[in-house]
């Protein structure tokens, strides 16, 4: 810490008489003394001046806990005599990855806008049971984009601001979120349908309800939620109707795939720096794969999407073979991503989940 | 006649979008992509806001890209003339309707940079597939 001023105050201002008319205090300059570390100069570097390049000297020192309760930033010296504001999370192994600050900057660079960046010229008359489909698909996806707002926002509310970068990042998540309940929303509303029936929401209301910390909910959220979400994007995005269907679920594809990483950065570092976490982890997968597969004997959607896939009601069957298809993507990769962060899902998976990967149509059986 | 991938292609086509406005405008990529055709192997290493470098590369060393496309040097080219068309599927739908997927890597973090930078890589090769033409 140093008390020492970075240029001499100016003389006077302090001892100036009090002006006749204002009723405030003259200024006190001795707050230009006051700088945990001072001189410090970030160059940018190809990528411009990114988040992440201003974690030099003190202001790059991210503790295991934070401790203060105010909003200081980090790196900022602390005023005396503030009172707490109660942040709930504020150890480092509950929220951090390594990842945030850059794709914090990511987001902002690859940022798109539904109203401009989506050629909606190209959305043309569809059959009236395709444009239903589409119709229902994007309704249940724009809840799914609705429980990521209110999610990320709560907790992100809860989390100690000396991990800023974190929370920066989840602002864009939670704005990336925002843009996709708009997009989804205006595909119903552009070419003479409208917004269907809402979806069951067990796996919504679970994340929503989900109260045990920041990583379960990156759990339920962002992995084993938006995992499903992005294997339903890369499908959408094959089987669009119109080039204007492709950019949307294109463009989300990119967000949500950012979001993605920092979950499972996330669970990676809370699964390397804290005992036992695998073991919680894998009982927190028990639990939230059986409202997943409640979820699923829901057929609204299923059905949705095979008729998006199978081009109409009359390719239903077709439709319905590359539904299963995409659930084998979708429980493979899951699979996958829990092994690689320690948690094999051997112990009570979901046979109804497993039936998926033993379907004709899974890529593993091809 | 579509010219077959390869790295003369590959540094024509760095150096075309790295002279484009609208390739930097998708903003800021960081992956290093393998691309395997055959026996042959290449690495594309995207930093920033460019194409920074391509090179041959043995099939090996491909462990060390982020991920990597693995098609035949027959489906490659097919895939380039058909973009060059318009006719071919985006990388996205390519990988879905594969058998086994195109898109290879065992580090589930950082095969995840394939989606999060589809659409600039699909705007390099896309890029390759008219020069190629």
């Amino acid at each position: 810490m140093t008390d020492k001023p970075a240029s001499p105050a100016p003389t006077g201002a302090a001892d100036a008489p009090p002006s006749p008319t204002a009723q405030v205090s003259a200024p006190n300059l001795r707050w230009m003394g006051k700088s945990r570390q001072w001189g410090t100069r970030v160059k940018p570097g190809k990528h411009g001046l990114r988040l992440g390049d201003l974690n030099v000297g003190i202001y790059g020192e991210v503790p295991p806990v934070w401790t203060d309760q105010t909003r200081a930033p980090r790196g900022a010296m602390s005023r005396r005599g503030v009172p707490p504001l109660g942040y709930a999370v504020r150890d480092k192994v509950d929220l951090w990855a390594d990842s945030a600050a850059d794709m914090y900057e990511e987001a902002i660079q690859r940022r798109w806008a539904p109203a401009v960046d989506i050629p909606w010229e190209t959305v043309q008359p569809l059959p009236y049971d395709v444009e239903r489909a589409i119709c229902q698909v994007c309704t249940e996806l724009s809840q799914y984009a609705n429980a990521d707002v209110e999610s990320v926002t709560y907790w992100q509310s809860q989390m100690a601001y000396g991990y800023h970068e974190i929370k920066q990042f989840l602002a864009t998540v939670s704005f990336d979120a925002a843009r996709h309940m708009e997009v989804f929303r205006k595909r119903a509303l552009c070419n003479g349908g409208g917004l269907g029936l809402e979806g069951p929401g067990e796996v919504n209301r679970m994340i929503l309800e989900s109260r045990g910390g920041w990583t379960e909910a990156v759990l339920y959220l962002l992995v084993l939620r938006g995992l499903f979400t992005q294997t339903m994007y890369r499908y959408l995005e094959r089987y669009a109707h119109s080039d204007a269907e492709r950019t949307i679920f294109g463009r989300c594809l990119q967000d949500k795939a950012r979001h993605l990483t920092y979950g499972i950065d996330h669970l990676r570092y809370a699964v390397n720096h804290q005992d036992d976490q695998n073991l919680i982890l894998t009982q927190l997968c028990i639990i939230g794969e059986r409202v997943l597969v409640r979820e699923l004997k829901d057929t609204v959607l299923r059905g949705a999407l095979a008729i998006v896939f199978g081009d109409g009601v009359a390719g239903l069957d077709a439709g319905l073979r590359i539904v299963d298809r995409m659930m084998s993507d979708y429980v493979t990769r899951y699979l996958a991503t829990m092994k690689w962060l320690g948690v094999e899902r051997t112990t009570l998976f979901p046979e109804e989940l497993t039936a998926y990967l033993k379907t004709p149509n899974a890529r593993s059986a091809s | 006649m579509t010219a077959p991938i390869g790295l003369a292609l590959l540094e024509r086509t760095r150096t075309a979008v790295n002279a484009d406005a609208e390739f930097r405008r998708l903003g800021t990529c960081d992956a290093r992509v393998g691309i395997k055709a055959g026996d042959d192997a290449f690495i594309v290493d995207f930093v920033a806001f460019e194409c920074a470098a391509v090179a041959a590369i043995d099939l090996d060393s491909l462990r060390d890209a982020d991920f990597y496309l693995d098609l035949t040097p027959e489906s490659w080219k097919t895939y380039l003339a058909g973009r060059a068309s318009g006719t071919a599927p985006s990388l996205v739908s390519l990988d879905v309707d594969s058998p086994n997927g195109i898109v290879k890597g065992s580090d589930p973090l950082k095969v995840l940079k394939f989606e999060r930078y589809h659409l600039t890589l699909q705007s390099f090769l896309d890029r390759g597939a008219r020069l190629a033409a």
